[in-house]
């Protein structure tokens, strides 16, 4: 006979993620755009909207950290989402990397 | 290539016989400026499940770059996209997809360029050898920056 077990976690509630020690979640990753002496700054403006679906204001502050900073965060994600933005910003030539969250 | 009209979903242009034959001639030369390929991360090449995810965006970046060709290719050859006008010139039609498709290869043409001329930094007053090696380089790189930035500008006009 199937022994029944208590369920961990009971219906309806959500587990929250803060309560679950450190080292057994998965890590952020921080989705990085870095500058480049090739692409130019509208068009990545413009990337930076299509890919992510900002307004202009946003798409042209992180283009603009990017141009004076070297680098900007775009996004901190999960490893999926981070490697599906990768992949939408390389296929504009982009230099765009995931890195885990330190 | 001037624009003509705009709206929301669609980018009309015109373009004079010269224009027409310089799009499809920078167009052709893409095969020749292949992009390098680029890490998916620069901090942590070391992780198995980042070295997998490298393999997986260097065949993606292939497969994506193949359909965008064929893409393209499709959009200059159907004439109810890029027809031609009377008494000369070509009538061009992007919708959304086409405008982005079109946008993608034309930089990543510029950028393969670039990259063929040994990616100099023009902001800091590098300049490539003007040579027989380089000429076709230039001229796709400052060619494709041409229609680049007239898309760019039309493209910019819808929200801007």
């Amino acid at each position: 006979m199937p022994e029944i077990l208590e369920p961990p976690v009971r219906p309806g509630v959500v587990p929250i993620l803060e309560d679950q020690p450190k080292r057994t979640r998965e890590p952020g990753y921080l989705v990085i755009c870095w500058n480049d002496p090739v692409n130019l700054m509208p068009y990545v403006t413009h990337v930076f909207q299509a890919v992510f679906g900002w307004d202009r204001p946003r798409a042209e502050k992180h283009m603009k950290e990017v141009h004076e900073n070297g680098k900007s965060v775009l996004a901190k994600e999960s490893f999926e989402k981070a490697e599906f933005y990768v992949h939408e910003l390389q296929k504009y030539s982009l230099q765009a990397t995931m890195e885990p969250e330190a | 290539m001037k624009l003509l009209s705009r709206d929301p979903d669609r980018l009309v242009f015109r373009l004079t016989k010269r224009d027409h034959e310089a799009l499809l001639t920078v167009l052709r030369l893409g095969p020749l400026f292949p992009r390098q390929g680029k890490p998916i991360s620069r901090d942590a090449a070391g992780l198995e499940k980042l070295r997998a995810a490298q393999d997986d965006l260097d065949a993606a970046l292939a497969e994506h770059r193949g359909s965008r060709v064929a893409e393209v290719e499709a959009l200059i050859a159907d004439p109810a996209r890029c027809a031609p006008l009377k008494p000369s010139g070509w009538k061009l039609t992007l919708s959304t997809a086409g405008s982005e498709a079109l946008l993608q290869l034309l930089n990543e043409i510029r950028v393969g360029a670039w990259e063929k001329l040994g990616a100099p930094d023009f902001g800091a007053g590098e300049r490539p050898k003007i040579d027989e090696e380089n000429l076709l380089g230039l001229w796709a790189f400052q060619l494709s920056e041409v229609f680049q930035g007239v898309l760019l500008d039309a493209l910019v006009g819808e929200d801007g």
